[in-house]
């Protein structure tokens, strides 16, 4: 999707920036390998920085982004008036930016009939008798029902209010320095059983502004005049973030007596760690577990049906989207697994409510069957689960999925990949596009009660817009820490090395610091949250490409320390950095990935943990890290906290120096900078090399 | 592994074109190994043959796993390049070898 702002446009809104460290000879010109802070150089390559008047004071300028998850959305047409519609926007963060849909429901309205006039009659009167009758033509009054509560987070709408799938095709992909952005989309209108019209592109000036009473996060609440293709505003759209999550949902679990209840695959991943990751609250509930059979061991897809409809929990679908799982001991129609509520044309016409799963089919003792070859299904707990998932995946309105060995594929055919070992070739997750489909499908195609099973499309209407990617193979990113375990609040450096294992030479960017605009990633940290970084500067011209031969590598590296999210290593705890190269190749993003684990250590005392504060809390240290300006006055003193404590200063020390060393205003420049770059300084591989360029050069001074 | 009948393997396009097979892949691949793979074209649109498992079952009878995972038989017959299904709504479609 076109981004907010061009890099181009962020660098002119920008003040001028210092000059960097000297660069070696072989840097002039061109960038060259092994610069690792997303800095200037390329910047300021063709700009020329205009002098900083002495005593000028640049106001700080703070970074905005849409924060990932689900916004609770209101959108009002200005005719008819009686017409407004509630919904929600997913807004899913990736290194490539945001990808976003949304779906619009009708209000519901009510009719009130006014009061009558009341009339008193004296008893004994002889109209008394009487019935009074209302007059002959009072219009009811007509008002909307009562809106979505936002502090309920996630809302559930009535299936038959269903209106629109909003095809997201502009936002604010990574941040901007203004007070909003243009949303572009497109609304598909939705009638039964399964019709779409596009009714056109829209966009919305959206604007952050404080939310009403009951938003969870009042910062994240944006409000705008929506504008048809002609320009013209047609309505008003609303929306305030609600929930981290994407979309919420409950899973009922019930069994005869003897299957075993699956939970999760026997090695930690469970329906919630399978879920989170898909961005859906998942809630499980183990409900009965001694349903009767009604025929002997063996369930018809009718038997199914039946026994949910009798023994499920109380359900409305239209507050709640519930979906049943009923494991049992063998099935009629099928080995291992069912989504046998297909239609909408079985006893209740209501489709994808439950799915059912054997736990007493035999595994047959032969091959591709592996480790788990002649046990009872339900005892072999990995491929057990993943039936599970997978029928609940068709509940969702998911197909067969062969790309890969994750969920949607079949069975049969992961096992024949992997004869000898399955199942420890499964994937444990959804294939990418089938994320996608969870988070992007309209509500119709997911949730239970809506279009039938196989109705569901990626075409019509298209799905939300996201890059086309594929996965670059023959390459592989290798990310190393340059310190297994940092101190909380230094930056994490991290060294990349992109090798060709594959046969062909390969076309890729010559660079891969962040200032070459072709790496992204995302950090999780100990508690799950995951948050993205990216250049803070784009690509200005066009990057250089190289050709990789087979058996040929290129280094560079990283020092992270924020992201539009915030800081990237918050808390003490192992996190896992996932780095990602991506870069166009005729039209088609090629990306690979890495990922690598560190250690954060605790504060170790109250010194280094006010100072750690001081510097994961203020935005503008990535700034001063990144572009190295003595006008990002916060970023700069946040910096200095940090080198003034014993624990973080080796940490900061490059960053320092090569603040000092910026030929910037009066400053003698590059001395001051050289002492700071002791032993103890630590620097990642291409620091390095700039460190031994910054201390000749302060040789160079000193002769 | 499911028995399969060798002459069935291979890539077969439905030639075909009424309404009641409109569920049915345009393409459609028998492996050898039991497995197969089904493609509408284009590509993308829902099948009932997505993937999954195929055996011959009987004289004339194959089974095929379905895309909701339910195991189902058909009626086939085989002529030369021709491969004629019928499910068991009475729907009968043709598929050609794929050359």
């Amino acid at each position: 999707m076109p981004t907010q702002r061009n890099p181009r446009e962020l660098v002119a809104s920008l003040p001028p920036l210092p000059e960097t460290v000297p660069a070696p000879p072989e840097e002039v010109g061109a960038a060259a390998p092994g610069s690792d802070d997303p800095t200037t150089t390329a910047i300021t390559r063709g700009l020329t920085p205009e002098p900083f008047p002495a005593g000028l004071r640049f106001p700080p300028f703070r970074l905005k982004s849409l924060r990932c998850g689900c916004y609770l959305i209101n959108y009002k047409p200005k005719t008819p008036s009686l017409v407004t519609y509630d919904g929600t926007i997913r807004v899913e963060c990736h290194s490539a930016g945001r990808t976003a849909s949304g779906d619009l429901y009708q209000r519901p309205l009510i009719f009130v009939r006014p009061p009558l006039p009341e009339i008193t009659l004296q008893p004994g009167h002889p109209a008394a008798a009487l019935q009074p009758q209302p007059p002959a033509a009072v219009s009811p009054l007509v008002l909307f029902g009562p809106p979505p509560n936002p502090a309920n987070g996630i809302p559930i709408f009535a299936r038959k209010r269903y209106r629109y799938y909003l095809r997201i095709t502009q936002l604010l992909e990574f941040f901007t320095t203004g007070t909003g952005f243009t949303l572009g989309f497109e609304m598909w209108r939705f009638t039964e059983p399964n019709n779409w019209t596009n009714e056109g592109a829209f966009t919305a000036q959206m604007t952050w502004t404080t939310a009403p009473a009951g938003y969870p996060s009042p910062g994240d609440y944006l409000e705008g005049d929506v504008n048809n293709s002609a320009g013209t505003v047609v309505g008003r759209l609303t929306m305030g973030w609600v929930s981290k999550y994407f979309r919420k949902a409950t899973l009922e679990i019930d069994t005869v007596a003897g299957s075993e209840v699956p939970l999760d695959n026997g090695a930690g991943v469970t329906w919630k760690t399978v879920f989170d990751e898909v961005g859906w609250d998942l809630n499980v509930q183990v409900s009965q577990l001694s349903v009767p059979p009604p025929s002997g061991d063996s369930w018809s897809d009718a038997e199914l049906h039946a026994a949910m409809l009798a023994h499920r929990a109380t359900v409305n679908l239209d507050t709640e989207w519930r979906y049943h799982l009923l494991a049992v001991r063998l099935l009629d129609s099928t080995p291992r697994g069912i989504m046998y509520d297909v239609g909408g044309t079985d006893s209740n016409n209501v489709p994808r409510e439950g799915v059912g799963i054997s736990s007493h089919w035999v595994i047959p003792n032969s091959s591709p069957w592996g480790t788990v070859r002649g046990q009872r299904f339900g005892a072999a707990a990995a491929p057990y689960f993943r039936t599970a998932v997978h029928e609940l995946g068709h509940a969702l309105g998911l197909f067969h999925n062969t790309v890969d060995n994750g969920f949607m594929n079949t069975t049969d055919v992961i096992a024949n990949s992997c004869p000898a070992t399955f199942p420890a070739c499964i994937k444990w997750a959804f294939a990418d596009d089938d994320l996608k489909r969870l988070r992007h499908y309209p509500d119709v195609h997911v949730r239970p009660g809506g279009t039938a099973f196989g109705r569901a499309s990626t075409t019509t209407p298209a799905i939300s817009p996201t890059d086309i990617t594929d996965t670059a193979e023959g390459l592989e990113l290798r990310v190393s820490p340059v310190l297994a375990a940092v101190p909380l609040g230094a930056p994490v450096r991290v060294d990349l090395e992109l090798k060709n294992t594959g046969g062909q030479p390969a076309v890729v960017p010559e660079r891969l610091g962040l200032k070459g605009g072709f790496v992204g990633g995302t950090v999780t940290d100990p508690s799950g949250n995951t948050r993205v970084f990216s250049s803070i500067i784009g690509c200005l011209d066009e990057q250089p490409m190289r050709t990789l031969a087979p058996g040929e590598t290129i280094t560079d590296s990283l020092t992270l320390l924020r992201g539009p999210d915030g800081a990237l290593f918050p808390a003490a705890g192992p996190h896992r950095i996932t780095v990602e190269v991506r870069w166009n190749v005729r039209g088609i993003d090629r990306v690979v990935e890495g990922s690598a684990d560190v250690m954060v250590t605790a504060a170790t005392d109250q010194a280094h943990a006010e100072a750690a504060l001081k510097v994961l809390s203020s935005p503008d240290a990535l700034l001063a890290l990144a572009l190295g300006g003595d006008h990002l006055k916060d970023g700069v003193e946040a910096i200095g906290a940090a080198l003034a404590n014993p624990v973080l200063r080796p940490h900061y020390a490059y960053i320092e120096a090569k603040r000092l060393a910026d030929r910037f205003g009066p400053r003698g420049p590059q001395a001051e900078a050289s002492k700071l770059l002791d032993e103890s300084a630590v620097m990642s591989s291409a620091e390095k090399r700039k460190a031994a360029t910054l201390r000749k050069a302060a040789a160079a001074k000193m002769a | 592994m499911p028995q399969t009948l060798a002459v069935l393997v291979g890539s077969w396009l439905k030639i075909t074109r009424s309404e009641c097979s409109a569920l049915y892949p345009d393409r459609l691949r028998l492996a050898a190994n039991g497995l197969y793979t089904g493609e509408k074209d284009p590509p993308g649109a829902f099948t009932l043959w997505d993937a999954g498992t195929w055996e011959v079952s009987g004289p004339g009878q194959i089974r095929i796993s379905t895309a909701n995972d339910a195991i189902i038989t058909y009626r086939f017959t085989h002529s030369g390049d021709r491969l004629r299904f019928v499910d068991p709504d009475g729907c009968e479609f043709e598929y050609r070898r794929e050359p």
